[in-house]
């Protein structure tokens, strides 16, 4: 069994609204740069055993589904490293 | 039949005492509380309350891992079978969204604050257990507080299951107006507003008193199972 390191990015729909994106936004505009499209995901990170990366992606594609995103809200990118 | 209501209590769930009182105290409901730790509960009640409160700290998003809790795993036999009813509020309606038994989800309200004030609802549906004391069109007030209350279902008509409306204002920015759903066998409500918190005079208003009288009411007409035998 190998490990892997495992991050998931989850990102609201972008065509949901994201007031928590807005308000960076505007605090980031304050300081003087001038910037757009602001939008705050949150990433999950965790270590899994499996025998290839493929299953690694396959073990963190369930648990992304089963919890840590909702379909009516999410997108979602897996990113998968041997360690 | 008599009405028998258990309370789901999770860690983090705050209004589960509040809404004890009001239906052993004031609805005159036998109630009690149910753990979220247990798996066999779906026989003894015939009505249960996801109360409001942060389950699980509101870690990942609200509701999301209230809704792998052990007690969950019978909720959806429950609404299946269509064993008795389920009421979510605030907290308990995030829940029911992201267990699927009720459609659509809750997000952070369009301002981004905490919102808590009394606020006026519109009375879409009396045709439901849960609210058929109300009159259709009924304007009431009841108590919000939340800080993800936005309800949004991108895609799915669920008009015909709007029970509550926000009127005159619409606080946190949901879709349509809502404050409310049901589901199509009408046995799960969800609502953000806390009726359990404007039950009796002493505090305001009894407006939301009338959410458990209608259950109770709906469930003193039905015959028991024994009696149908």
């Amino acid at each position: 069994m190998k490990e892997f390191k495992v991050s998931v990015k989850i990102s609201l729909k972008p065509e949901l609204f994201d007031p928590e994106g807005k308000t960076v936004e505007r605090a980031i505009k304050r300081l003087g740069f001038s910037v757009k499209n602001t939008r705050v995901s949150r990433i999950v990170e965790f270590t899994v055993e499996a025998s290839t990366k493929e299953e690694a992606e396959g073990i963190a594609g369930k648990i992304t589904n089963k919890i840590l995103s909702n379909p009516v809200l999410h997108t979602y990118a897996i990113k998968v490293e041997e360690l | 039949m008599k009405t028998r209501a258990g309370i789901f209590v999770f860690p983090g769930t705050n209004c589960d005492h509040d809404t004890l009182h009001v239906l052993k105290n004031v609805a005159g409901i036998e109630a009690d509380f149910i753990f979220h730790t247990e798996r066999n509960w779906s026989k003894k009640y015939n009505f249960v309350i996801l109360p409001g409160g942060f389950s699980y700290g509101d870690y990942l998003r609200p509701g999301a891992i209230a809704k792998i809790s052990p007690v969950i795993e019978e909720l959806h036999v429950y609404v299946e079978k269509e064993l008795g009813f389920v009421l979510g509020i605030c907290n308990g309606f995030q829940i029911l969204t992201e267990t699927g038994l009720l459609p659509g989800a809750l997000i952070q309200n369009d301002n981004l604050k905490f919102i808590c004030k009394n606020v006026k609802l519109e009375v879409k549906r009396n045709d439901t257990p849960f609210t058929n004391l109300y009159s259709k069109g009924e304007i009431v007030e009841m108590p919000i507080a939340h800080r993800d209350g936005k309800y949004i279902s991108p895609g799915i008509n669920i008009d015909s299951l709007v029970v509550f409306t926000y009127h005159g204002e619409n606080p946190n920015g949901s879709f349509h107006n809502i404050a409310g759903i049901i589901n199509e066998k009408k046995n799960v409500l969800g609502m953000m507003p806390h009726p359990e918190r404007c039950a009796e005079e002493i505090l305001g208003s009894t407006d939301g008193l009338k959410i458990f009288l209608s259950v109770k009411n709906y469930i003193s007409g039905l015959k028991s199972r024994k009696e149908e035998m």
